[in-house]
C-alpha cells in the first residue's frame, strides 16, 4: 500500500509518475485517494507540465524535517522569475501544499514590495481601472506614496 | 475523474468564502474576463467544475500574470506583504488590488511579516460627506490607516446616489480599523445589518455609535453591537423605522458602560425596550433623551425609579404619554441626580404631573418646558415649591401660564434661580400683583421674547425683586414703555451687561440716555436694533456715557450722519461692532467716520444713501474689518 504509484497528468496531457506517500502531502490528493483509492490517472487541468514537474521535484525532496525550511525557501530562490513563482504559488494552493505555498507566495511579496507604482503596473501589465473620482479618494488617502 | 469533477471546493479548499458575497465584489472580479477566457469565472468552485477544454487554444502557454491570478493566491501574497506602507502602496496600483486588500482582517496579516507590530491607537478622524462616500475611499482609508496612526472617528453623511457606501465599505472599515472608536452613519439607504454585523465584530473599541435614516438595518445589528463591543457609551439612533424592542433590550444587557442613550422617530420602539433598556443600565446611564416615540407611561415610570443615575432627561413629542406617567416618574423616587430636564410637545405635562415631577426630582438645576398646553400656574407654582435648587427656567408656549405661576418661580426659588426665559407665552397679562417681597439675589438674567402681554407692571415687579439684574431681553414687546423701563433700570445694582431691546417700538431717546447714565459703566452690549424713535440724541448719551460698550446694534433707528459723528468722537469708546443697517438716513457723509471708530465688524445692509462705490473705498480701506454691505 504504502510504495503504491500515482499518476498525474498535467494541462497539456502530460503524465508523470509519484509515490501515493509522497503525493499526499498536497492536501488535496490526499482527499481524493480517500475517498476513491484514485486508481485511475489525476487530471490536474489547471497546472502546465513546467510547473507540475517542479511540484513533484519538490515532493520527491528527502529532506531531514528539521532541514525542510531551509530548502524550501532554496528551492523558491532558485526560481526568482516573477511568472514561475506565481505558476508555482497557483499551483501549490490548487494542490494544497502549505509550505510551499507559502513560500512562494513570500517570495513574490518580497519582490513586489521594492517596485515603484509604475514599476509593479508595467510589470505585471495592470490596467489602471479606477475612475478619475476613485483615483482622487485615493490620492487623498496615501498621499505620502504618490 | 467523476470525483474530482464533482469536487465542491468547501472544507480546507475555500478559507476565503466570504470575500465573495458581496455583489460589489463579484462586479469586480468579472473585469478580468477579457484576459483569458478559462480563468474568467470569480471563484474556484467555478473554476473546477466548467468543462474541460483541451483544445490546443486553451493549452497554449499563457504567460502568467498577477492579475490571472485566482484572488485567493493574490490574497495570499498580500497578507505576506511586510509593513503598512508596502499594503498601501500595492492599494494604490488598481482597483481591484484595493479592494482585495481591503477584505485583509488585521489578525490575518502575516505575523512573520509584521515589522513594525505595534498597538494602533486610533488618532485619525474621516468625515465623508455627499458625493465623497463610496465604497473606494472607505477601503482606502481602511487600507491606509494604520499607516497613519490608526482610524478613531468615521463619520459617513448624506447619500451618493450613483455609488453610495455598502456593505462592502463598512466590511474594509470593520477589517482593516480594529481601533475606531466613533462610527456615524447618517442617510444611508444602502446598508444593511450584514454591514453593521462586521463592524462590532470587527471594532471591538467602538464606545459612540450614531445612525441616522437607515432604514434597513434591524435589531440584529444592535444585537451584534451589543454583544461584542463592551466598552459602548454612547448611543444615538434616530429614524430608523426597523430597529426595535430587542435590539434595546441587548444594548442593556450587555453593554454596562452605557451612559449616553438618544432615540427619536423609531415606529417599532416601545415600552418594552425603553423599559429594559432603563433598567438594566440603570447605574451607568446619566444621559436620557427620548423623542417622537410610541411610548406610554411605563417607559416614564422606568425613568423614574431606575433613573438613580440620570442627570439630564429630555422628552419631547410623547403624545401616548399621560398625566399618569409623569406622576409616576416623580414619584419613582429615582432622580435623584437629576440636573437637568426638557420637556416638549406632551399633554402629559399636567398641574398633578409638573407638581409630582418636581417633588422627585430635588437636584434639578435646569427646566425646560416647551409646548405642553395643559399647564396652568397651579402646576408651576406646586413645582416651584419643591424644586427649591432651580437655576435656570424656560418656558415656550405654555399659554395658560400667567405672570402669577411666572412670579410664583422667582418668589419660590429666590436663593438659587440665576435666569428665566418666557418665549410666545400668550397666557401673560400685564397685570399689578401684589406679592411678598424677597429678593432674588442670584438672579442675573432675564429674556423676555414675544410674549404680547408682557408690559410695564411686570417690569416693576422684576426690578423690585431682582437688584443683581445684569442681563435684559425684550423682544418684540410692544407693551414696554419708559414708564415701565425706568425703575426696573434704577433698581439694578449691580449694573447692566448685556441690553436687547430689539423692537421695543415706544423705547425714547430720553430711556437710552437713562440706561447710559445708570450703567454706562458696566454696559457692554447694547441692541436696540427696530427701536423707531431712537435718534442722534441717544447716540450722542452713548457716546458721552458709555465706558465698556464693545458691541451696539441700532439697526432701524432714526439715526442720521451726526449720530455717527457722534459716536466717531467719543474717544473712551471702544466698540468692536457697529451694526447701522436699515438706516435710511445715513449717508456718505459717514464713512470717514466710520474709518475712525476702528471697528473689526460693521453692518451696512440696505443704507440706501450709502453709494456703492463709496462702500466699496471702505471696504478696501477697512481691510482689517468684517463689512456686510
Amino acid at each position: 500500500m504504502s510504495k503504491k504509484t500515482l499518476t498525474l497528468m498535467s494541462k497539456d496531457k502530460q503524465l508523470f509518475n509519484i509515490e501515493e506517500h509522497l503525493a499526499v502531502q498536497s492536501v488535496t490528493i490526499r482527499n481524493m485517494v480517500k475517498e476513491d483509492g484514485a486508481s485511475s490517472v489525476i487530471p490536474l487541468p489547471r497546472v502546465d507540465s513546467e510547473t507540475l514537474a517542479l511540484v513533484i521535484e519538490y515532493l520527491n525532496r528527502q529532506q531531514a524535517p528539521e532541514e525542510d525550511e531551509d530548502y524550501v525557501k532554496k528551492f523558491v530562490d532558485e526560481r526568482g522569475e516573477i511568472p514561475t513563482l506565481l505558476e508555482l504559488a497557483q499551483a501549490a494552493l490548487d494542490l494544497d501544499i502549505k509550505k510551499l505555498m507559502d513560500a512562494a507566495c513570500m517570495k513574490v511579496a518580497d519582490l513586489i514590495k521594492d517596485f515603484t507604482l509604475e514599476e509593479v503596473r508595467e510589470a505585471l501589465r495592470i490596467e489602471n481601472d479606477r475612475t478619475p473620482e476613485e483615483e482622487k479618494a485615493i490620492r487623498d488617502e496615501f498621499q505620502w506614496a504618490f | 475523474m467523476q470525483k474530482l469533477v464533482g469536487y465542491s471546493g468547501e472544507g480546507d479548499f475555500s478559507h476565503r468564502k466570504s470575500m465573495y458575497t458581496n455583489p460589489m465584489d463579484l462586479g469586480i472580479f468579472s473585469s478580468l474576463g477579457h484576459h483569458v477566457e478559462v480563468y474568467s469565472l470569480p471563484c474556484k468552485r467555478s473554476r473546477i467544475s466548467a468543462p474541460f477544454v483541451f483544445s490546443g487554444e486553451v493549452c497554449k502557454k499563457q504567460k502568467t500574470t498577477i492579475e490571472v491570478l485566482p484572488d485567493e493566491c493574490l490574497f495570499e501574497i498580500f497578507r505576506r506583504l511586510g509593513g503598512n506602507k508596502e499594503r498601501s502602496s500595492c492599494a494604490s496600483v488598481s482597483k481591484h488590488w484595493l479592494m482585495l486588500l481591503s477584505t485583509i482582517h488585521t489578525d490575518e496579516i502575516s505575523q512573520a511579516s509584521e515589522k513594525e507590530s505595534i498597538p494602533i491607537e486610533g488618532h485619525l478622524s474621516r468625515c465623508l460627506e455627499g458625493k465623497k462616500a463610496t465604497d473606494v475611499r472607505l477601503a482606502a482609508i481602511a487600507v491606509g490607516a494604520a499607516t497613519c496612526g490608526g482610524l478613531g472617528k468615521l463619520s459617513i453623511h448624506g447619500n451618493n446616489v450613483v455609488r453610495g457606501v455598502t456593505d462592502f465599505g463598512l466590511t474594509a472599515v470593520a477589517r482593516g480599523c480594529p481601533s475606531l472608536t466613533d462610527l456615524s452613519l447618517w442617510n444611508l439607504s444602502s446598508i444593511s445589518d450584514e454591514g453593521l454585523v462586521e463592524i462590532a465584530s470587527g471594532c471591538h473599541q467602538l464606545e459612540k455609535l450614531d445612525l441616522c435614516q437607515i432604514p434597513s438595518i434591524s435589531s440584529k445589528s444592535l444585537l451584534a453591537i451589543a454583544n461584542n463591543c463592551p466598552n459602548l457609551s454612547e448611543l444615538s439612533i434616530e429614524s430608523c423605522s426597523n430597529i426595535g424592542n430587542e435590539g434595546l433590550q441587548a444594548i442593556g444587557r450587555s453593554c454596562h458602560n452605557l451612559k449616553s442613550i438618544s432615540i427619536k422617530n423609531c415606529s417599532l420602539v416601545g415600552d418594552q425596550g425603553i423599559a429594559s433598556l432603563l433598567s438594566s443600565a440603570s447605574y451607568s446611564l446619566t444621559k436620557v433623551k427620548l423623542q417622537t416615540l410610541n411610548i406610554g407611561d411605563l417607559s416614564l415610570a422606568v425613568i423614574g425609579h431606575y433613573g438613580i443615575a440620570l442627570t439630564d432627561v429630555v422628552l419631547a413629542g410623547l403624545p401616548k404619554v399621560t398625566e399618569k406617567g409623569f406622576w409616576v416618574m416623580g414619584n419613582g423616587r429615582g432622580l435623584q441626580k437629576l440636573r437637568s430636564l426638557m420637556i416638549t410637545s406632551c399633554f402629559g405635562v399636567t398641574d398633578l404631573g409638573l407638581e409630582a415631577v418636581g417633588k422627585g426630582c430635588p437636584n434639578l438645576k435646569q427646566f425646560c418646558l416647551r409646548k405642553c398646553a395643559l399647564l396652568s400656574d397651579n402646576g408651576v407654582r406646586s413645582f416651584a415649591k419643591s424644586a427649591l435648587s432651580l437655576e435656570s427656567v424656560l418656558l415656550e408656549e405654555c399659554n395658560r401660564v400667567t405672570q402669577c405661576g411666572v412670579f410664583s418661580i422667582l418668589v419660590n426659588c429666590s436663593n438659587n434661580l440665576k435666569s428665566l426665559t418666557l418665549e410666545n407665552c400668550y397666557g401673560i397679562k400685564d397685570l399689578a400683583l401684589k406679592i411678598p417681597l424677597s429678593r432674588c439675589n442670584a438672579f442675573r438674567s432675564l429674556s423676555v421674547r414675544n410674549c404680547p402681554g408682557f408690559g410695564n407692571n411686570s417690569l416693576v415687579l422684576f426690578g423690585n425683586l431682582c437688584p443683581q439684574l445684569r442681563n435684559v431681553e425684550f423682544t418684540g414687546a410692544h407693551g414696554i414703555t419708559d414708564e415701565g423701563l425706568t425703575p426696573l433700570v434704577r433698581c439694578c445694582e449691580a449694573g447692566l451687561i448685556k441690553v436687547n431691546l430689539t423692537g421695543s417700538v415706544n423705547l425714547t431717546n430720553n430711556m437710552v440716555s437713562e440706561i447710559t447714565k445708570v450703567h454706562g459703566g458696566t454696559l457692554e452690549i447694547l441692541n436696540l436694533d427696530g427701536c423707531r424713535s431712537v435718534t442722534d440724541a441717544s447716540l450722542v448719551a452713548i457716546a458721552s456715557n458709555c465706558l465698556k460698550l464693545s458691541e451696539l446694534d441700532v439697526s432701524g433707528c432714526t439715526i442720521t450722519d451726526s449720530g455717527i459723528a457722534a459716536l466717531a468722537c467719543a474717544t473712551q469708546l471702544n466698540l468692536h461692532i457697529l451694526s447701522i443697517s436699515r438706516c435710511r438716513l445715513v449717508s456718505d457723509k459717514s464713512l470717514p467716520y466710520f474709518a475712525k471708530l476702528g471697528v473689526v465688524g460693521l453692518n451696512l445692509q440696505k443704507c440706501d444713501r450709502m453709494s456703492s462705490c463709496g462702500v466699496g473705498r471702505l471696504v478696501d480701506h477697512l481691510w482689517h474689518c468684517d463689512i456686510l454691505s
